[in-house]
């Protein structure tokens, strides 16, 4: 694995602090991310000249230009499946998530989770990681993928040669469906679509005591799918 | 104060990758004037934390992270309206919202509750709809060009959009909820045209004068589009100035 530069690094850890703790005074992102005062004065001076942080008093939040930033991600593809994740959220009061390929890896683009004051749900984060070959969104992507690109994953050591055989079936079959695989506890049905070189796939999550009739959502989610490759083919 | 070389090496990346779309290393590190060397290591930082993705062609693009880092957000035009939209809430009593272009939906990123009298018009920031419906919706729509109209497919009556940019603002009535108003006037970004809008919403009760607030609301969207355009020419500026580290 490629080494990383410790000092962006920190410059990358400011941020999230900063997005998960709220605006903060140096001296307080030095404590809590224990690094050198002066170190933190610098990146944060360095993100502030590129306007990703502003100052207000004596503390630093993060600029609203980030948001900018957070829009330019797969703008098509989130604009065009945003009405059906929180309709088929909606519907079942599970959580629904997009997912695309990232490297050898699935990555979450989006996630919508059912509104209740209190229940057991999947949570899926937006930006979070997971190897490919064990979730439903992972699979379901993966039997999408060009002939090609299937062998180098393969040749790489990403997937198991073995794998090749249930990835056909998915891909006959049109969807992917796991149990227990990559969480204990979670089960998923995802269905994958192509917008030009991009696979993608929306999965319905859910806990594994509640995914005895799971495939019953089958032609909803494969409704709400072919819709938003529809309204892709629009923009 | 000094800056952080390679941190700002790292943000540099991401303003690349948006000004740009999806780039290799190499083509990052002739960007940026970097070594290959450099420009991995920065690109492998940023993927470790998914500020970037990797798509099958080996170019990276901006990352899913990004999104999270920025939910919690006000948008950046809520942030300079807001002052204006407050002001012009508690000058008309009612309701006033400011909804940006988002391919073809209005979506709400400001709003100040009116309080002229108990009936209110209440807003969620977030609430999306129809760019062919409601007065925040065709505000935007009637300066949008033809094509980007076209381009967008919603069946809406031309005259009525033509009305709208004639007089300068649209008015609706009923047309995202029953019993309400909505007069809205564009907001501008000096170089991208039409952005977003600024409506004054109120109960269909309090319809009749309504229009009495109609200079207001375009000079309000007016300032707005003025303090936009002015802030972006200073982070331009910032930027200009800033581009060679060290």
């Amino acid at each position: 694995m490629s080494e990383i530069s410790k000092t962006a690094d920190k410059a990358l850890a400011i941020l999230i602090e900063l997005s998960d703790g709220g605006s903060a005074t140096p001296q307080q992102l030095s404590q809590r991310m224990k690094v050198n005062r002066t170190v933190v004065q610098r990146l944060l001076m360095t993100l502030l000249l590129r306007g990703f942080v502003r100052r207000h008093g004596g503390e630093y939040a993060l600029a609203p230009q980030m948001s900018r930033l957070a829009e330019a991600v797969q703008p098509e593809l989130r604009q065009a499946t945003r009405v059906q994740l929180s309709t088929l959220s909606k519907k079942f009061g599970e959580t629904v998530v997009l997912q695309i390929l990232d490297g050898d890896e699935a990555v979450v683009l989006a996630e919508k989770v059912p509104t209740s004051e209190m229940s057991l749900q999947v949570r899926h984060d937006v930006g979070s990681r997971s190897p490919i070959d064990s979730s439903a969104s992972g699979l379901a992507i993966l039997a999408l993928l060009p002939e090609a690109v299937r062998d180098r994953l393969t040749r790489d050591g990403v997937i198991d040669a073995r794998l090749h055989a249930r990835l056909d079936e998915i891909r006959a079959a049109g969807f992917a469906q796991t149990s227990d695989e990559l969480q204990t506890g979670v089960s998923g049905l995802a269905v994958p679509f192509v917008m030009g070189e991009v696979v993608a796939s929306i999965a319905i999550l859910v806990p594994t005591l509640r995914a005895g009739s799971l495939l019953d959502l089958l032609p909803e989610l494969q409704r709400h799918v072919a819709r938003s490759e529809a309204k892709l083919r629009q923009l | 104060m000094e800056i952080a070389q390679t941190a700002d090496y790292a943000v540099s990346v991401l303003l690349t990758l948006e000004s740009h779309g999806p780039q290799t290393i190499a083509e990052i590190a002739t960007r940026l004037d970097l070594s290959r060397s450099v420009a991995q290591r920065i690109v492998v930082t940023l993927h470790r934390r998914a500020l970037v993705m990797r798509g099958q062609d080996g170019r990276y693009d901006l990352g899913a992270a990004l999104i999270k880092l920025a939910a919690e957000l006000p948008h950046e035009l809520a942030v300079t309206a807001r002052p204006m939209v407050r002001a012009l809430a508690e000058s008309s009593g009612e309701t006033v919202v400011v909804a940006v272009a988002e391919g073809d939906e209005a979506v709400v990123v400001a709003r100040h509750t009116g309080n002229a009298g108990p009936l209110r018009i209440e807003y969620q920031i977030g609430f999306r709809h129809s760019l062919g419906r409601g007065a925040s919706g065709l505000a935007i729509l009637a300066y949008l060009s033809p094509q980007r109209r076209q381009k967008l497919g919603l069946v809406v009556d031309d005259s009525v959009l033509d009305q709208v940019a004639v007089k300068g603002f649209a008015k609706t009535e009923s047309e995202l909820q029953d019993h309400m108003v909505g007069l809205a006037a564009p907001i501008v970004d000096g170089e991208g045209g039409v952005i977003a809008s600024l409506a004054i919403v109120a109960p269909a009760g309090r319809a009749e004068n309504l229009e009495r607030f109609v200079p207001a609301l375009m000079a309000t969207s007016q300032r707005i589009s003025d303090a936009r355009s002015v802030e972006r020419a200073s982070v331009a500026t910032a930027s200009r100035r800033e581009s060679v580290p060290g």
